[in-house]
């Protein structure tokens, strides 16, 4: 393959780490430093890809990988483009981690046909000493099962939804009720863990609604079920709308943070520690 | 780039600001916008400026446009209410050029204001400068 | 000073011409809720209801709290807020706020609560008329503690203050958290620094720092400024005080931002060198609509020891660098800032400073404006509670009889003054005058009566002055430094 170009950020660990992989790889690329020699064309490929483009809370994240047809960004999602090309979509994307962490594993994100490659990429960012924080919303048990089998997960964090027709509803993948139980088990075997549900808008006979407390309490109650403990850690998190327009939000108005604190306070009927989001 | 908390680079006579870090300047009869040195500074080099169309309205202290820059996004905010007669095509492929000269080959917008009068109500550069040491 | 080792407790003052007369409730130390009347009968005793403070609602409810958390533990942790009937069952209970697990304790659910919570209906807490408290329903806000972390102020584990507002129902739909808003608060550099250092830490649970160790918290109520257009005295917003920090400060209830304060530093205008360094402040608020005095703002200024900032003789660190030996009770205009009216050492009749300490209780202590304009101070560390008119002569005083076995003293945290009316269970007492004692000529059985048995006139000797001669500066000479 070839054609390839790494835009990079001086002194940016991350970049090293993507080119090292592609040195050893033998793939041909150009490098763009945006700080030096590369600002202009960086420049160029920003004004005409921006919407594709995220940024974290520091700004743009490094490195940035293109061949032309697909951009992909951040440590996890360049090097899982560079192995596996398309068929780890999903399973990766730009994280706001940054020093020894890495975040923006999806373990429930990608394709289970591809998991022996998903946890071959998993296993070179572990193998560059990263801590990694791997997220699931319950799909792919048996993918997190392997990745903590083999001490991969740093941190496992959940995105919890009672039930499957929810969880699918919501996330776009239908799924089994059996695997978001399997998974709230394996979470909670993670060294450091955390259970969520964000109050996202959900679309319900052509009007947009957000979760119910009551959903989160279905939640809350799920996990003291499944890990027959009421002290999980567990957050409640606040629904950010997706710039310009998130389409679920319809005519929705944004949900204040207090909001979220009568959330908080059913919920900890089964989760004692359950914490509301803040601003 | 200017000091940190000063109007910074020379300001043009007639240029007066709007609290959020943006300037107009009479022209003929209408009116030049962009943002202030502090506010170039802030962002750092700039890579890419939305602006709106030829034709678009824009309101008093509300959001026309982007600046954006490696490390962040930040909102323009128009000075006053109008009518965009022009755009400067020159931030297309020179955005840096708002770091360079904010005041003068950086402007953004060319606006026909619905009220010249409105000029009058914006800071002087004293008055700016003021609210950036506050 | 020299505090006598034998003196009367109960009431020793009172004139029903004079006074607002009423209930008196309290926390008597280790005891529990005592309500007591004009002449000092103990109407009723909650036993063993903790009050932190204690107050009635119409109807003859008491407020207060089942138990404290283990010491060893946490600081000041009230484990809930109830509301009891005048018999004495619990018709109202909060403790949903943090679920605790301390070592050898029953797991539990726990306010966390300390030193306020106003229910709905009545800003204050205390009587105000036409501005009754809730009974049997509205919401209550709490002033409450947690644990965090904040490497804005330190990396000290820190004991914040969090304020929520509970439904009746139980749900909490509000909350404001005190470090986050840290940087509102314009500590200097000096300050900051030994805040980093040392977040006035407290061995409970392994050492926390109750940085800011807030200690009212009131409503403000509707008030002629906000009626004038001063968006920063919004009837919702929320007034407290922190001790260790000396700062006076309104929360907007909409956004959290404080929008009005008073401190930490006392000598960056002329007006606050006018008002003087608050220290150890306690029971700051808004005089209600309604009562004489509203829209000023009332205070316990302590004294004692208390800020954070430049290190000074009586502070090596910085630590509680502010000191005084006296207390003062100031009522102020939010506004200009100007005194309008205040009870200090000077006021009480006391030569200043060589006895000013006779007014001066180092923590707890508050002040209720009373509807006829008089003043209910609590001097708490001595367990002294008296009723002041405008002119500052003390028409009611009661001095606690009761004294802690866990701990030797007869404090009193916060005494309130309600109508015969919200207690109608009680029958009410005749109020009889007690005629203050001339102290010169009281004795205690078997002591001698006042006066010589011989007296000699010297020839040549030369009258007594005044006050200006002592070994210390005093009286006029120090006014009119």
């Amino acid at each position: 393959m070839s054609g390839f170009t790494v835009y990079s950020a001086t002194g940016c660990v991350r970049c090293k780490i993507v080119k090292g992989y592609m040195d050893a790889q033998g793939m041909t690329y150009v490098e763009k430093d945006m700080k030096a020699e590369g600002k202009e064309d960086f420049q160029k490929f920003y004004a005409a890809n921006r919407r594709q483009i995220f940024r974290g809370p520091e700004g743009v994240e490094f490195p940035i990988v293109t061949d032309g047809t697909a951009i992909r960004q951040g440590v996890g999602a360049c090097l899982a483009y560079l192995y596996a090309g398309r068929e780890l979509d999903g399973f990766f994307s730009a994280g706001t981690l940054h020093k020894e962490w890495v975040d923006g594993i999806h373990a429930a994100g990608g394709n289970p046909a591809a998991g022996e490659k998903f946890l071959a990429v998993v296993r070179l960012l572990k193998g560059n000493n990263f801590k990694l924080v791997v997220d699931t919303y319950g799909r792919n048990p048996a993918l997190l099962e392997k990745l903590l089998a083999e001490n991969l997960v740093d941190v496992a964090v959940m995105e919890v939804m009672a039930s499957a027709g929810l969880a699918g509803a919501i996330f776009g993948q239908p799924l089994a009720q059996e695997d978001i139980e399997r998974s709230v088990a394996l979470v909670a075997t993670a060294p450091e863990y955390r259970f969520q549900t964000t109050v996202v808008p959900v679309a319900e006979g052509g009007q947009a609604r957000y979760l119910t407390p009551q959903e989160v309490v279905a939640a809350a109650k799920l996990l003291a079920t499944v890990t027959r403990s009421k002290k999980n850690p567990y957050l409640i998190k606040l629904y950010r709308p997706v710039q310009p327009k998130d389409e679920r939000l319809g005519e929705l108005a944004p949900l204040p943070a207090a909001a979220l604190l009568a959330y908080r306070s059913q919920a900890r009927a089964y989760q004692v520690l359950a914490e509301a989001e803040k601003e | 780039m200017g000091e940190v908390g000063a109007v910074g680079k020379a300001v043009p006579p007639a240029v007066k600001f709007h609290r959020e870090h943006t300037w107009a300047r009479p022209d003929g009869d209408t009116v030049l916008v962009g943002i202030s040195d502090y506010a170039q500074g802030q962002l750092g080099e700039i890579i890419f400026i939305e602006l709106p169309q030829v034709g678009d309205s824009v309101k008093k202290g509300q959001q026309f446009g982007n600046a954006e820059s490696v490390k962040t996004v930040s909102a323009l905010f128009a000075p006053l209410n109008g009518e965009v007669v022009a755009l400067n095509a020159d931030l297309a492929d020179r955005p840096e050029l708002v770091n360079a000269e904010p005041y003068g080959a950086g402007w953004m917008i060319r606006v026909k204001a619905d009220d010249m009068a409105e000029l009058a109500e914006l800071l002087s550069p004293d008055a700016y400068q003021n609210i950036l040491q506050a | 000073m020299a505090y006598p080792s034998v003196y009367p407790t109960g009431v020793t003052i009172y004139d029903p011409k004079k006074c607002w007369s009423g209930y008196t409730i309290f926390q008597a130390k280790e005891a529990g809720a005592l309500l007591i009347d004009m002449n000092g009968t103990e109407v009723q005793l909650w036993k063993g209801l903790h009050g932190f403070p204690n107050t009635i609602l119409p109807g003859g409810y008491v407020m207060g709290h089942l138990g404290l958390r283990n010491n060893a533990f946490g600081m000041q942790d009230q484990t809930d807020l109830v509301q009891v009937d005048w018999d004495g069952n619990v018709v109202w209970k909060f403790n949903q706020y943090e679920y605790i697990e301390d070592p050898g304790e029953e797991p539990q659910w726990m306010a966390r609560q300390h030193h306020d919570f106003q229910r709905e209906g009545n800003p204050v807490g205390y009587y105000v008329p036409g501005m009754d408290p809730r009974v049997d329903g509205g919401n209550t806000l709490i002033l409450c503690h947690k644990n965090l972390y904040n490497k804005k102020i330190s990396d000290k584990r820190l004991l914040d203050d969090t304020i929520i507002e509970v439904t009746w129902g139980g749900d909490i739909v509000w909350e404001w958290t005190c470090s986050d808003h840290f940087d509102e608060f314009g500590f200097s550099e000096a300050a900051k620094n030994i805040l980093c250092r040392d977040p006035n830490m407290r061995t409970a649970g392994g050492g926390m720092g109750d940085w800011m160790h807030v200690n009212c918290m009131s409503v403000l109520g509707p008030n002629r400024w906000y009626d004038a257009g001063d968006e920063r005295f919004h009837p919702d917003n929320i007034i407290i005080d922190g001790r260790e920090t000396n700062i006076l400060a309104i929360i907007d209830k909409k956004t959290g931002k404080i929008v009005w304060q008073v401190g930490p530093e006392y000598d960056t205008s002329p007006a606050l060198k006018k008002l003087g360094w608050i220290i150890g402040v306690h029971h700051t608020h808004m005089i209600s609509r309604g009562l004489p005095g509203e829209g000023n703002i009332l205070l316990f200024d302590n004294g004692g020891w208390a800020g954070y900032g430049v290190p000074n003789p009586g502070s090596p660190t910085g630590s509680k660098n502010a000191l005084r030996d006296y207390s003062r009770v100031l009522e102020f205009d939010p506004v200009t800032l100007q005194i309008v009216w205040q009870y200090t050492p000077k006021e009480a009749g006391f030569v200043h400073p060589p006895d000013s300490n006779r007014f001066y209780s180092p923590f707890i202590s508050g002040a209720q404006r009373l509807p006829n304009g008089n003043t209910l101070i609590t001097e708490g560390s001595g367990g002294r509670a008296f009723e002041v008119t405008p002119d500052h002569e003390i028409v009611w005083e009661y001095i606690s009889p009761y004294w802690g076995k866990q701990m030797k003293m007869n404090m009193v945290y916060r005494a309130y003054r309600v109508p015969y009316e919200w207690v109608p269970q009680a029958e009410r007492a005749p109020e009889t005058p007690i005629e203050r004692i001339d102290v010169a000529k009281f004795r205690v059985p078997g002591a001698a009566p006042l006066g010589r048995k011989k007296e000699t006139a010297i020839e040549g000797t030369k009258p007594y002055q005044g006050s200006t001669a002592l070994c210390i500066a005093a009286a006029e000479e120090v006014d009119e430094k």
